[in-house]
């Protein structure tokens, strides 16, 4: 399925982070993104610090709401307002996004960080041919190869035009056996000679042969089609040929299994992790499927309200989940057993808060059923854990002698918070 | 292919709508009491206007029943006769009358929609992407001063400033009656000056137009302007709006490439029905500056039951509002490539 050109970036890429292994591509330090809406600040990112090394797949998880997308979006700055990203800062590559003009940004977006949506059906423009607007990432970002192509495409043009040329010159002098022959030839030279090359020539050129790489047949046909007329899973190809046709450094992949169903989900997913395994490029995968997270993910962090609650390996936060948070959510997944056919599917009681007025202290307090007079108070820090796991939740505080601050909330008492 | 077929299907389609039109003006306007030669002899009559109002009623065949005077009306029609003048300018066959003063209306809606299109698509856009910010708050005022303004007295307005008070322009007709007559090769005055080489006359009507073009193209920019900012509002938050970001599009590219497109379809609709609208006539407009155009005539058509005036007209204008239904449906396909036939 995956030709030479893939295989040829990747021994590239793979020069370029064999003396970065396991260093961090992506550091996201107390970023805070607001929204400054009528009825009131809308806090959709309230201090997120995360990091994505070279080569792996973090997980973002949450329900919807939590800022998420927020968080993906503030990544390439595209926070249009009235949001805005207040403090905080985003190192890639040991570059601050944040500071950054919209100049420097236009080079940044699709070339090196490149993000996919969820929803494949409204992400592409209806009015586009599929080809252009691949090929349009293609003229944005890589001009000079684009114009490398050219010249030489143009040399053989010109080559093909000398040599037909020469073959009616032939044709004149030729005896009529050979000039059946000879007539069959430059029929089929003239079919390859274009009148006319242009540089949108090859970025369509450019465009089938990546489609044809990530496994979409008759790529020659489908790039003069309309996004209308594909198929979902096609589209979220072709979206996801998007994101590849730069070899970006960071890929993030907002829901994009959320519109589709399973056996395409599967495909998009074999799909994603078979690229990143040739292509060795960074993944920041954003889902509220935990399933997805455990058959993809390297390391996950649970979002809840703004702020990332839980964070580490994927395999020990599954193994033992640590927040009651992260707990419900896994509890909230329907297991297929005898037990389970029994008892009743655990849920998180409540509502996700209203980020205009959340709740002070921890935020999710006023549903945790473990909730202590400090969540209301503090919102705690998260803190590192002995498996490489980061918990923000007072239950792992050490020093649990104050017995006020430590007392455990009555019901009444948690919906004190709640608008 | 289809498109061929879709386009003959609805021309088709047409022809009773037309018919239709056409038989009730016709039954409609015979059914107004009197007659043209009653409202020319007023209300006090001697004997012997009677006579001659009861000679001309015999002889244009006013006093048959309505079916047959339909009859032979719609014969007359296929035949290329569209009837004569019977009191505005007696005698005088309706079609060259229609063919003096339609072009002058081409000639207005052409230019107030080409500038109320070209400025009205600019602004509408600048406004949507400068949402709430002065310049868009600027350019809503006067879009909404030009929806609440009625064109006649906007029309009276400019006439008193600029063509009393200051003298700057002609306030009314089409042209100086004083200049040697234009050859009518193309029927429209600006062109046929052109041709003609006549520049004095050319620059006369040019003169003469300003204000009126003013008038209908700030009323029509008002309507543009409004619904080319609220589709491209509604398009500049969908997804592929994100998408075209993402992938680092200038915001121009993202504006002009992306979002504009797909915003206009409903500018579209407004563009079309308001040119079809002024090819139709613009009565008031027409009226304030005495330009003599399709409004006028139609107007003068009604005040004296002008019968074969009346139905000219009104054929005229139903034939240009479909025809422009029609090609707004074509231009969809052209825009949107979803909408298929």
């Amino acid at each position: 399925m995956m030709s030479k050109t893939l295989n040829d970036s990747q021994s590239r890429k793979e020069q370029d982070t064999s003396n970065k292994t396991n260093g961090v591509l992506l550091d996201v330090k107390d970023l805070h993104t607001y929204f400054f809406t009528e009825e009131g600040i809308v806090k959709a990112v309230d201090g997120v610090s995360f990091q994505i090394n070279y080569d792996e797949i973090l997980g973002l998880v949450g329900e919807t709401g939590c800022g998420k997308s927020v968080t993906a979006l503030s990544l390439l700055k595209l926070i249009r307002s009235p949001g805005e990203i207040l403090s905080g800062q985003i190192l890639f590559d040991g570059d601050d996004i944040v500071s950054k003009t919209e100049d420097e940004m236009l080079k940044i977006r699709g070339n090196s960080i490149t993000m996919m949506f969820q929803d494949p059906m409204n992400s592409l423009n209806p009015v586009m041919k599929v080809g252009d607007q691949l090929a349009e990432v293609y003229l944005l970002h890589q001009m000079d190869n684009l114009k490398a192509e050219l010249i030489k495409a143009r040399e053989k043009n010109k080559r093909l035009k000398e040599n037909l040329k020469r073959m009616k010159n032939e044709l004149k002098t030729s005896s009529p056996d050979g000039a059946e022959t000879l007539k069959n030839q430059i029929k089929a030279i003239k079919e390859q000679i274009k009148f006319r090359i242009t540089i949108t020539n090859m970025a369509h050129r450019e465009s089938a042969a990546l489609l044809d790489r990530i496994g979409l047949p008759n790529a020659d046909t489908i790039i003069n089609r309309y996004p209308h007329e594909l198929s979902g899973g096609m589209r979220q190809r072709i979206m996801i040929a998007m994101g590849l046709a730069c070899n970006s450094k960071l890929l993030i992949c907002d829901e994009p299994t959320t519109a589709l169903d399973v056996t395409i989900q599967a495909q998009i997913l074999d799909m994603i992790r078979e690229l990143k395994r040739k292509l060795k490029n960074s993944v920041l995968f954003i889902t509220h499927s935990l399933g997805v997270i455990y058959e993809l993910c390297d390391r996950v962090a649970v979002m809840y309200s703004g702020n990332i609650v839980e964070y580490g390996p994927v395999e020990n936060i599954f193994k033992k989940p640590m927040h009651p948070y992260t707990k419900g959510l896994m509890g909230a997944i329907p297991r297929v057993t005898k037990a389970s056919r029994e008892s009743e599917l655990q849920i998180i009681p409540g509502m996700v808060p209203n980020l205009i007025y959340p709740p002070n202290g921890c935020r999710f307090h006023p549903r945790c059923d473990h909730a202590m007079q400090i969540c209301k108070e503090i919102n705690p820090p998260l803190k590192l854990m002995e498996n490489n796991v980061q918990v923000a939740c007072h239950l792992f505080d050490e020093d649990k002698s104050n017995s006020t601050l430590f007392r455990k909330l009555t019901f009444e008492e948690k919906q004190e918070d709640v608008l | 292919m289809s498109l061929v077929k879709y386009t003959i299907r609805r021309i088709l389609a047409l022809i009773p709508i037309l018919f239709g039109v056409l038989f009730m003006t016709f039954i409609m306007t015979r059914y107004i009491p009197g007659n043209p030669f009653m409202f020319a002899i007023g209300e006090h009559p001697t004997t012997s206007q009677i006579k001659a109002m009861n000679e001309m009623v015999e002889r244009y065949g006013l006093n048959e029943p309505i079916l047959v005077q339909l009859w032979m009306y719609v014969q007359k029609l296929f035949s290329g006769n569209w009837g004569v003048s019977l009191i505005i300018r007696r005698g005088t066959p309706v079609w060259s009358m229609i063919l003096d003063v339609f072009p002058r209306t081409v000639e207005i809606a052409l230019l107030s929609v080409g500038i109320a299109t070209g400025i009205g698509i600019k602004a509408g856009i600048s406004s949507a992407v400068n949402r709430n910010t002065r310049k868009d708050t600027f350019i809503r005022f006067f879009a909404l001063m030009g929806v609440a303004i009625p064109v006649f007295w906007l029309g009276m307005i400019l006439q008193f400033t600029f063509g009393y008070r200051l003298g700057l322009l002609p306030s009314t007709n089409y042209f100086d009656a004083n200049l040697d007559p234009v050859p009518k090769i193309t029927h429209l005055r600006l062109i046929d000056t052109l041709i003609t080489g006549n520049l004095i006359a050319f620059w006369d009507t040019v003169l003469h137009l300003i204000m009126p073009v003013f008038c209908l193209s700030f009323i029509y920019l008002a309507g543009i302007t409004r619904q080319t900012r609220s589709s491209m509002l509604e398009v500049l938050e969908l997804d592929y709006v994100r998408t075209a970001r993402a992938k680092g599009c200038k915001e121009k590219d993202v504006i002009n490439k992306h979002a504009f497109r797909n915003a206009l379809i409903p500018v579209v609709t407004v563009v079309g029905l308001g040119f079809a609208g002024l090819l139709g006539g613009a009565v008031l407009t027409e009226t304030t500056f005495n330009l003599n155009a399709m409004g006028m005539l139609t107007i003068q058509a009604i005040n004296s039951i002008e019968y074969d005036i009346i139905n000219a007209t009104i054929f005229i204008g139903t034939i240009i509002l479909v025809s422009a239904n029609l090609i707004i449906d074509l231009v969809y396909g052209i825009v949107d490539p979803r909408i298929r036939y």
